[in-house]
């Protein structure tokens, strides 16, 4: 298993979260090549069940970035994306599957660091965790 | 305020709403034409009224599904009143919220409801009725109290002085110790069976055939075309091959968690509890249950109730600024470039 890499897919909002990769571009930072960017156009229409299906067509873990609360290109839809959450991880919680395999952090257009760092924290955390094992 | 009349018998209470015009019409359950099946009927006729089942002890159909499909499009022009359940009334004002009912016209009434029949097992109460804890009707126009008195009273708003009924005076404090007792012993039974549903989870759904038969019955899931439905679920033969070299094999029906899961998502805030999913399904999975057990963990989340109040948004239509941030992941400056 030391060789193991996980599959990761990066779900960004194409304002903020794909601009956070543009500006990480733009400093030559980079993030682990198993994470795989899925641009949206916003988290506000991202539906819990497309988060579910990547976990079922073998996905490890899933982070999701939008812009900061109060800074969406659509003014609210980050604030319904974090209700959606919320709600997707309560109900992983309450039948008991793992609801750390999912992680949401806002990063900002100019944040590349961030969203780079966010990318290598996540990689260990899910390599700590092991393969995810779930049967659909 | 609130007047309180004697009900004498239902049928004949409803039949005096029609002769005195104070309604043109009424959807009542009515047995149907062979035994043990009840459905709902919108009558005009009195005579046909007489044959009815007002307290039906099967739920063949959500009433509420019947009245979305019978104003979806537009108002009654005429008056009409609806006998409802009160599972089906918080549907129904759930599907006001959703704007699938255009409520003009109508007039509710709603009983105390002691539980009803399984349809596949028509001598013994549902599981889902025996841990319900709304089994009071709460916003109808028309109630009728019967639970721990020893006989049934009208409460009503409504001026139904034509009807010649009886007036009492009511006294609320017999029904409602009776009602908090029940209450805290349904919660109690709730408490205990949610967290057995919830262990089991998996194994409920080994036995599940993904006919999607509790998603057409589900007064909620009013979508005209549904995601589990899409073909964007089905893969190629690529990817089927690639799923089944990742786990162990693939098993058929597919997508039961994923269907199952996300109809979570998108519809157990609004769960009501009706129990419909639990009686179509053919595999006994308690769906209901299952459901029940999403919907308390997310109604306490976002602290909303299903069917309450009308001017409150359903969660997912609605924000605030500052709320949920323990499921934000905080971030910690670790690395330095």
């Amino acid at each position: 298993m030391n060789n193991w890499e996980p599959k990761i897919v990066y779900i960004m909002c194409s304002w903020c979260g794909s601009g956070g990769a543009e500006t990480a571009a733009a400093f030559n930072l980079k993030y682990p090549e198993n994470i795989k960017p899925f641009r949206v156009w916003c988290t506000g229409g991202l539906d819990p069940a497309y988060i579910l299906r990547a976990f079922f067509e073998g996905a490890d873990g899933i982070i999701i970035s939008g812009c900061h609360p109060g800074d969406c290109h659509y003014d609210i839809g980050n604030y319904y994306a974090r209700r959606r959450l919320a709600a997707l991880k309560t109900i992983l919680k309450t039948f008991g599957f793992d609801e750390n395999r999912i992680w949401l952090r806002w990063v900002g257009h100019s944040e590349g660091k961030r969203l780079v760092d966010t990318a290598e924290e996540f990689n260990e955390h899910i390599k700590k965790l092991g393969p995810h094992k779930i049967e659909n | 305020m609130t007047n309180y009349y004697k009900l004498g018998d239902f049928k004949d209470f409803l039949i005096a709403l029609l002769d005195n015009k104070i309604v043109d019409a009424i959807l009542v359950p009515m047995k149907g034409l062979t035994e043990n099946t009840y459905s709902p009927f919108l009558i005009k006729d009195r005579e046909l009224l007489k044959n009815s089942e007002p307290i039906s002890p099967v739920m063949a159909v959500n009433s509420a599904r019947v009245v979305s499909q019978l104003t979806f499009k537009g108002d009654f022009l005429f008056k009409v009143a609806v006998v409802l359940k009160p599972c089906e009334i918080l549907a129904f004002r759930e599907l006001i919220k959703l704007n699938q009912i255009n409520s003009k016209n109508i007039i509710t009434i709603c009983f105390d409801c002691n539980g009803i029949n399984s349809l596949k097992d028509i001598e013994n109460r549902r599981e889902i009725c025996e841990i319900c804890t709304n089994f009071t009707p709460e916003h109808s126009d028309i109630k009728i109290f019967s639970l721990g008195l020893s006989e049934s009273i009208i409460s009503t708003e409504m001026d139904l002085k034509e009807l010649k009924l009886e007036e009492v005076n009511f006294d609320n404090k017999k029904r409602e110790e009776f009602l908090n007792k029940k209450l805290a012993e349904s919660r109690e039974k709730r408490k205990e069976k949610l967290s057995q549903v919830k262990a089991e989870f998996n194994d409920f759904l080994k036995n599940c055939i993904v006919c999607k038969n509790c998603m057409r019955v589900c007064p909620i899931c009013f979508c005209q075309e549904c995601f589990f439905d899409s073909p964007a679920l089905n893969g190629n033969s690529i990817t089927y091959s690639m799923r089944a070299s990742r786990m162990s094999g693939l098993v058929f029906p597919e997508n039961k968690l994923l269907f199952h899961l996300g109809r979570m998502n998108h519809m157990s805030v609004s769960c009501v509890g009706c129990g419909a999913c639990e009686d179509a399904c053919p595999a006994e999975i308690p769906v209901a249950q299952m459901f029940a057990a999403a919907g308390d963990e997310l109604k306490s989340l976002f602290d909303y109730q299903p069917g309450g109040n009308l001017e409150e948004k359903i969660p997912f239509t609605c924000y605030e600024h500052d709320e949920l941030h323990s499921f934000e992941q905080p971030y910690r400056e670790t690395r330095k470039n």
